[in-house]
């Protein structure tokens, strides 16, 4: 199994995962799963999540952002975990 | 005579390539625009030996997969003006990040040269790097660098300008397909081959049509006209190429990390990594945050409770007092409302203020280390434990704080049924309104032991969450999950300004609340209790109250505390203000007038009710606007009512049973 495909499977698994836990399944370093899943973002299987992903509401309008737990955590949302052809490629 | 080579200065963005550039070129740099674009286009020209290299500075680009501008013009630099030598300028303290070009530009068949800058901010990060293992492992000369010293840039240009005079092919090391793949581009290879336009390498344009170039997709569309369709059907039957040509890259960087990298050792960890041992453990961390939670509720209850009894006998019962007694002169009702409805009605739930200060500092405190986002990451672990996972997670986190927001965020879910369940299951998550009515009750029912009934009632919600939230799961959705990928933020030492700022908000919000809703609701229950004829036992609200004491008998529960429970429609709080105008006119005032009138099951049976019942007026709302549907609306109403009512009765007669409390 080759290392996408090996960190694709490893996300249908669901579940949240780290980067820090992806490197350590797939015995690469972070940085390198850093990159992988920026590759995969602009290929379209994540999707990052911004601004809580409410997307009608700004962070500024949110009632909770107080105590928003992903203020300044970086989420992406696996859009295709299963292999196939990324959702934006023609 | 002079002998001219073009070099290209190929990297990813912030690697040093403008130092580079800089430093070679000096003041001999024309800049312009690249040929029909408004990127700016930076040439320099460097002397040596007689020789003169034309040096192009080629925008920073991540791939040559054309995903930007940037991307596409230094893609078509090197196919199109083919340079004599590509100078990749790599960062050593992000080598697999940078690699990645290398990966692409070993495809093009251009003379390489790799100039490893930055060696020194990898070693200061504990990287020990071996630029001739590199060397060796990509087939590739690899020039040792410090750029911002000027180290290295002559090594680096004796090395290009060896290549540009050399007229041997170079034989690196390149990133292979897939194995399973390399039929299906030998294939493409061979039906693209009569059509692929020069000076577009076949093989690379082969490799971009499995990765699915937009670009050369339609270039080769246009070039093939009918025989088009073949290739199309061989790319429609391998709908993973593109994993299988960027998988080959990945495995290729590994390896040659692996090669030449020596890491940092285990023994170096960032303090980050230490703390995250506890904190995101899947046993460890979910006691961390137990831990967490109940320091702050201990806190809350130590220091909170007591301050607030304190203020209820100080300067609620007090200020009432005495507008009773500046009132005296006054029309009875004016008296009576000013000082049962709008102060010990708005004013009681004021008194809540030190219980709100010392939990939302808390929270403040915890947001502004960084840990709620490992609370988020515990507690998904735990909700995936429940059947509730994937999407869920990040609104049901919001609910702690209101569920609003909650019913909202779950705007972020693809799938219509599993979007409706998270709105259904959003209102069971305990708010900080809820938590708010269960710090002021809890220790006037169980005294020292009110943090381990907080904590129980807590656990019933979530208990409640995912039973509910299993049977919907189950029902409509049979096994759809929707993983996520989180990093989380660097721990740091927390700013005791972005606290306050933390804290002023939601005490702001509070107060707002007290002041307008509270009041107003205050007001009318006093007039409900005292219309028509100043006797609460026969007042409107007992009329509408004893309708309920049939249900309310169940849980050892009397009208007023009926009342008080539908009140919290409005807003949580109001439990407090409407009980505090009920009981205005006891001996001792709320506190002992809740204490003496009912029993400890009764006590507790009233706050798991609280906790499970409907909620607020503004949550219903968004609930029907979100759903679009009274139908959904109605059935989460019904759903909580069911919910509550069945933990209470069944916590209350279950108590009973036992002989506890009653």
């Amino acid at each position: 199994m080759t290392m996408l495909t090996a960190l694709l499977d490893i996300l249908d698994r669901e579940g949240l995962y780290r980067p820090a836990d992806l490197a350590r399944r797939l015995s690469v370093s972070e940085a390198l799963v850093e990159q992988m899943l920026v590759t995969l973002q602009k290929a379209g299987y994540l999707q990052a999540v911004e601004n809580c992903s409410c997307s009608a509401q700004r962070c500024t309008d949110c009632p909770v952002q107080a105590s928003c737990a992903t203020r300044r955590a970086r989420l992406w949302i696996v859009r295709r975990p299963a292999a196939g052809r990324p959702p934006d490629v023609s | 005579m002079t002998h001219v080579f073009t070099i290209a200065l190929a990297g990813q963005p912030n690697v040093g390539k403008s130092t580079v550039f800089n430093l070679l070129t000096g003041e001999h740099q024309h800049v312009g625009n690249w040929p029909g674009k408004t990127c700016e286009q930076r040439i320099g020209f460097y002397h040596h030996n007689g020789l003169t290299v034309r040096i192009v500075d080629l925008p920073g680009a991540y791939s040559l997969s054309a995903n930007s501008e940037d991307e596409r013009i230094a893609r078509d630099f090197i196919i199109r003006d083919e340079p004599d030598v590509i100078v990749v300028i790599v960062n050593a303290a992000a080598l697999e990040r940078d690699l990645y070009l290398l990966a692409e530009l070993l495809i093009l068949p251009r003379p390489v040269v790799v100039g490893l800058n930055m060696l020194d901010v990898a070693r200061q990060s504990g990287a020990l790097i071996e630029p001739h293992v590199l060397a060796a492992a990509l087939g590739l000369p690899v020039v040792p660098m410090v750029a911002s010293r000027g180290e290295g840039l002559p090594a680096l240009m004796a090395e290009a300008i060896r290549l540009a005079q050399n007229a041997q092919p170079q034989t690196p090391n390149r990133p292979e397909i897939r194995r399973d793949h390399q039929k299906v581009l030998d294939d493409i290879q061979n039906l693209i081959a009569a059509y692929v336009p020069p000076p577009y390498p076949p093989d690379w344009t082969a490799l971009k049509l499995l990765e699915g170039d937009a670009e050369i997709t339609a270039l080769l569309r246009q070039q093939m006209g009918p025989a088009w369709s073949s290739v199309e059907t061989i790319l429609r039957q391998h709908d993973d190429a593109f994993l299988a040509v960027v998988s080959g890259r990945y495995e290729w960087i590994a390896r040659m990390v692996r090669a030449a990298v020596v890491q940092p050792q285990a023994g170096q960890l960032t303090l980050t990594d230490r703390l995250d041992r506890l904190a995101t453990h899947p046993i460890g961390g979910l006691l961390f945050l137990l831990g967490a939670l109940a320091v702050l509720f201990w806190l809350t209850y130590a220091i909170g409770a007591p301050l607030q009894a304190w203020l209820e006998t100080h300067l609620v019962q007090a200020a009432a007092r005495l507008a009773r007694q500046a009132l005296s002169g006054s029309p009875t009702w004016l008296a009576g409302m000013v000082a049962d409805g709008v102060i010990s009605g708005a004013g009681t739930v004021l008194t809540l203020l030190p219980i709100l200060v010392i939990f939302f500092a808390g929270l403040g405190l915890l947001e502004d280390l960084g840990y709620m986002a490992r609370a988020a990451y515990v507690m998904d672990r735990f909700m995936h434990l429940m059947g509730l996972h994937g999407k869920s997670f990040l609104p049901l986190f919001l609910g702690f704080g209101c569920n609003v927001p909650a019913v909202m965020g779950a705007r972020i879910i693809e799938s219509p049924k599993a979007r409706l369940i998270t709105i259904l299951v959003s209102p069971i998550v305990p708010c900080t309104a809820r938590l708010s009515v269960v710090a002021f009750l809890a220790p006037l029912f169980f005294g020292a032991h009110a943090m381990w009934v907080s904590w129980g009632l807590i656990g019933l919600n979530l208990l409640a969450l995912a039973l509910v939230g299993i049977v919907l799961h189950e029902l409509f959705l049979g096994g759809e999950h929707t993983p996520f990928i989180m990093e989380l933020p660097l721990y740091h030492k927390p700013n005791l300004g972005v606290i306050a700022r933390i804290l002023w908000q939601r005490l702001a919000d509070f107060l707002v609340t007290a002041g307008s809703i509270i009041l107003v609701v205050s007001i009318i229950l006093w007039a409900l209790s005292n219309f028509p004829n100043g006797n609460i036992e026969t007042s409107y609200l007992a009329g509408f109250g004893r309708l309920l004491t049939p249900i309310g008998r169940l849980m050892g529960l009397d009208w007023q505390m009926m009342v008080a429970m539908l009140t919290s429609f409005v807003r949580k709080e109001n439990t407090i203000s409407t009980l505090a105008v009920l009981y205005s006119g006891q001996e001792g005032g709320l506190n002992a007038a809740l204490t003496a009138r009912l029993t400890p099951a009764a006590g507790l049976a009233f706050l798991a009710v609280q906790m499970l019942f409907i909620p607020c007026v503004a949550t219903v709302a968004a609930i029907q606007h979100e759903t679009r549907s009274w139908r959904w609306t109605l059935t989460s109403i019904l759903l909580l009512l069911l919910l509550s009512f069945a933990a209470g009765i069944g916590i209350y007669q279950g108590v009973r049973l036992f002989g506890w409390g009653v």
